[in-house]
C-alpha cells in the first residue's frame, strides 16, 4: 500500500502533500488514518522523492565531472530509485552535457573534456538503453551527419554526433567522404529532420552546395533543415550557399539543432 | 660550405634578431601547385613552370620541409611518384610521420597500395599492427584513416616497434636537394612530433588517446616516455645535420590540446627539446594551425624562437594585436596571412588591409607567408602583390 502511495507521489511532484491526502482518503478509512500516521507518510514520501533527485542529481554530477568509471552505477541507482528512464536520460546526462557545453563555452572545458563526457554519457547509455525502449521514448529529432565527399575530417563531426545524442537526439553518422546522393537517400530514408555537413578544406566546402543543390532537385529540400560547419565555414558562406544555419562548434551545433527542431510542426516530430 | 643566398641571409636575419633589409616572404605553396597541376588549372603563365621556377616569379623564398622520409610536397612511391632526393631515412620500424623503413628480424612491415588506400601492416612476436592512409585532393594528400593503435593493449606492441626504430641522414641527398632549391629559399625539417600529439595525430587518433589517457593513464605515459626515448635517436640526427630551422610540426590546436595538457605534456618536452637544439646551434620553431588563444601564454615559456602558421580570425581565434602582444619581441611570428584571404570571396582591398597590417604589427620579428597554405582556390594575383606590398613597407 505504502508503494502504491510512493508511486503515485513520485509520478506528480510538487503536490505531493495533496495527493497522498486524496489517496489515502480512497484507501484507508478516514477516522483509522490519523494525521500523525498521515505525516510520516508525507515524509517517507519526501524523503523517497529526495533520494530519487539525489539518484538523478549524481547521474548529472557524474557527466559534468566526466566521472565515466562511476556513471553506470549512478544511472543503475536512479533506475532503482524509481526515476523514468527518460528522465534519467533527459534530467540527468542531457542535463550534465548542458553543463559541459557552458564550461565549453566559458573556456573551462576543451575538446578533451567534451570527449570525456561523450564517453561518460555513452558508458550510461549502455545501462539506461534497454529502459529507453521498455518506456518507448522518442528522440528529440533525427539527424544525418557526416563529412562531404573529398573531406576525411571526422573529429568535430564526429563531437557533434556525439552531443546530439547526448541530448535526446537520434543520429545517423553517415562517416566521411559523404557522396551527395547518399546524404540525400539516408535522410528521406531516416525521415530526418536535420542533415548536418562538415567540411576542413577550402576545397571541399563547396561540395556543401552542391549537397544542398541534390536536396533541391530531390524536392525534400524543404523538408529538412541543414546546418553546416567546419573551420573554413562562415555565416557568409553559409547563407551564399544557401543553408540554415552554421555551428562554429559542437555546443554551438546542438544548440541550433534544438532551434532548428522549434521550426518543425508537432505532426512532422 | 656553400654561401649564405640573398634570400637565406634575410631569413636567418630575422632568426638573429637582427634588422632585415626587407621582411623576407616564403609561402607555401606546394599544395596548391600539385593540385592545380593535377586538375589542368595551374594559371596559363604559370603552366609551363616548374615549381621552383613559380617561386622565382612570384618573387617569393621556398619553404622546403623534410618530413620524415618525405620532402613536403613531393610524394615518394608507395603514395607517388615524384622524384626528390630524401636525406631523412628511416633506416628501420616505423615513425609513421612518412616513413616506414624496413622490418629488422624482429618484424615485418609490408606496405600495399589498394585502389585510394595504402594499407600497412606490422607483423611482430607481440602481435600486429596495421593502418590505412588514405588519399584526398586529387591524390595529393593523404590522411590516416585507421590508425594503428585500436585499443590501449595495441600500445605494447607500438611499442616494441619503436625501441627498433632507427633513423639516419643522408648527406649526399641533402646536397642534392639543396642545389636543386638554388638558393631560391631554404631547406627546413618537420621533427618528429612531440609524444602526445603524435598518439592523437599519427597512432589512435584523438577520441580514443583522451579516454585511454583517461582511463589507463599510466600505459598511456609509459609510451609517451618510449616515444620521447626512442626520439632521442632522431634528434640527434638532426642536431648533426646542416639544417638550421627545426619545426617540432604539432599542429597545435587549443580545442584538442587545452592549456593543462599543454601545461603538464608538452611544455617541459619543449623546454628539453629547445635546450638541446639551441645548443646544437639550431633554430626552433612549432607548428600552431588550429585555435591558440589560450595556448600563447605557454610559447613564450616553451623556449621556442617563432609560431608557424598562426591564424588570425576569421578562421583563427586570435587577432594580429592578440598574438603581437603575446610574443612581444622574443617570438617571431612565421607566415601571417590567413589562407582565407587567398580565396577569390575575399577583396583585395581587405587582402591587402591584413597583409599590411601583419607587416606592420611584426616588422622585423616575422617570416611572411601564409597560414598555413595556399589553398588550391587561392588567387596567384594576391601572391604576386604580396612582394609589392613588401617593398613599400620597406620604403615607408
Amino acid at each position: 500500500m505504502l508503494h502504491a502511495i510512493f508511486l503515485f507521489s513520485r509520478a506528480i511532484t510538487g503536490k505531493i502533500e495533496n495527493v497522498i491526502r486524496h489517496v489515502s482518503r480512497l484507501i484507508f478509512d478516514e477516522t483509522c488514518f490519523s494525521e500523525k500516521s498521515l505525516g510520516n507518510l508525507l515524509s517517507i514520501c519526501q524523503l523517497v522523492n529526495m533520494i530519487a533527485e539525489e539518484a538523478l542529481l549524481a547521474v548529472k554530477s557524474c557527466t559534468v565531472n566526466l566521472d565515466v568509471d562511476a556513471i553506470a552505477k549512478a544511472v543503475e541507482t536512479a533506475l532503482k530509485a524509481d526515476n523514468s528512464a527518460y528522465s534519467i536520460m533527459m534530467d540527468g546526462m542531457a542535463a550534465g552535457m548542458e553543463e559541459v557545453g557552458k564550461k565549453y563555452e566559458a573556456g573551462e572545458y576543451f575538446l578533451a573534456e567534451l570527449i570525456m563526457a561523450g564517453e561518460t554519457v555513452r558508458e550510461g547509455m549502455h545501462v539506461l538503453q534497454p529502459h529507453l525502449e521498455v518506456e518507448n521514448v522518442k528522440a528529440k529529432g533525427t539527424v544525418v551527419i557526416g563529412s562531404v565527399r573529398g573531406d576525411l575530417h571526422d573529429i568535430g563531426k564526429n563531437l557533434v554526433a556525439m552531443m546530439l545524442r547526448s541530448t535526446g537526439f537520434e543520429v545517423f553518422d553517415l562517416g566521411v567522404d559523404v557522396v551527395r546522393e547518399k546524404f540525400v537517400e539516408e535522410a528521406r530514408h531516416r525521415k530526418a529532420h536535420i542533415v548536418g555537413m562538415s567540411a576542413l578544406l577550402t576545397t571541399t566546402m563547396g561540395e556543401m552546395k552542391e549537397v544542398i543543390k541534390a536536396f533541391q532537385l530531390a524536392g525534400i529540400r524543404d523538408r529538412v533543415k541543414v546546418i553546416v560547419g567546419g573551420a573554413p565555414v562562415t555565416r557568409e558562406f553559409t547563407e551564399k550557399i544557401g543553408a540554415d544555419a552554421n555551428g562554429t562548434d559542437a555546443v554551438e551545433a546542438v544548440k541550433i539543432c534544438k532551434e532548428l527542431m522549434s521550426t518543425f510542426g508537432d505532426d512532422e516530430l | 660550405m656553400r654561401k649564405e643566398s640573398e634570400i637565406e641571409r634575410r631569413i636567418m636575419s630575422v632568426f638573429r634578431g637582427e634588422h632585415p633589409d626587407r621582411v623576407p616572404w616564403m609561402p607555401r605553396i606546394e599544395h596548391w601547385y600539385n593540385v592545380n597541376r593535377a586538375l589542368g588549372t595551374l594559371p596559363e603563365e604559370l603552366q609551363r613552370l616548374s615549381l621552383i621556377d613559380i617561386y622565382r616569379e612570384l618573387n617569393a623564398a621556398m619553404r622546403l620541409y623534410i618530413i620524415g622520409d618525405w620532402v613536403f610536397g613531393f610524394l615518394q612511391p608507395p603514395y607517388g611518384s615524384d622524384v626528390m632526393p630524401t636525406p631523412f631515412k628511416t633506416i628501420s620500424g616505423a615513425s609513421w610521420m612518412g616513413g616506414a623503413g624496413e622490418g629488422r628480424e624482429e618484424m615485418e612491415i609490408k606496405r600495399e597500395k589498394v585502389e585510394d588506400e595504402i594499407i600497412t601492416e606490422y607483423k611482430t612476436p607481440l602481435g600486429a599492427l596495421r593502418s590505412v592512409d588514405r588519399s584526398s585532393e586529387h591524390g595529393r594528400a593523404w590522411y590516416i584513416v585507421e590508425y594503428p593503435a585500436k585499443t590501449v593493449e595495441d600500445l605494447e606492441i607500438l611499442q616494441y616497434i619503436l625501441e627498433r626504430t632507427r633513423y639516419g641522414f643522408d648527406e649526399d641527398a641533402f646536397g642534392k636537394l639543396d642545389q636543386w632549391l638554388g638558393g631560391q629559399g631554404m631547406i627546413w625539417i618537420c621533427a618528429l612530433r612531440s609524444p602526445l600529439q603524435r598518439l592523437f595525430i599519427e597512432y589512435m587518433g584523438v577520441e580514443r588517446t583522451v579516454i585511454s589517457l583517461r582511463r589507463h593513464k599510466d600505459k598511456v605515459e609509459e609510451i609517451m616516455e618510449t616515444i620521447k626515448r626512442v626520439d632521442n635517436q632522431c634528434y640527434d640526427v638532426i642536431k648533426k645535420s646542416p639544417m638550421k630551422v627545426v619545426n617540432l610540426a604539432d599542429n597545435l590546436d587549443c580545442r584538442i590540446v587545452s592549456p593543462d595538457l599543454f601545461r603538464k605534456y608538452y611544455l617541459p618536452y619543449y623546454q628539453e627539446r629547445c635546450d638541446e637544439l639551441h645548443e646544437a646551434g639550431k633554430y626552433v620553431i612549432t607548428h600552431a594551425d588550429g585555435y591558440v588563444k589560450t595556448l600563447l601564454p605557454t610559447f613564450r615559456e616553451a623556449g621556442l624562437d617563432g609560431v608557424e602558421a598562426v591564424t588570425f580570425k576569421p578562421v583563427g581565434d586570435v587577432t594580429v594585436e592578440e598574438v603581437k602582444q603575446a610574443f612581444g619581441d622574443e617570438l617571431i611570428l612565421v607566415d601571417g596571412i590567413p589562407y582565407w584571404h587567398f580565396l577569390p570571396e575575399v577583396s583585395m582591398d581587405e587582402f591587402e588591409q591584413i597583409t599590411k597590417k601583419v607587416i606592420e604589427t611584426f616588422s622585423d620579428r616575422l617570416i611572411l607567408a601564409i597560414s598555413d597554405e595556399l589553398p588550391p582556390l587561392g588567387e596567384i594575383r594576391k601572391m604576386h602583390r604580396v612582394p609589392m606590398i613588401i617593398e613599400e613597407a620597406s620604403h615607408a
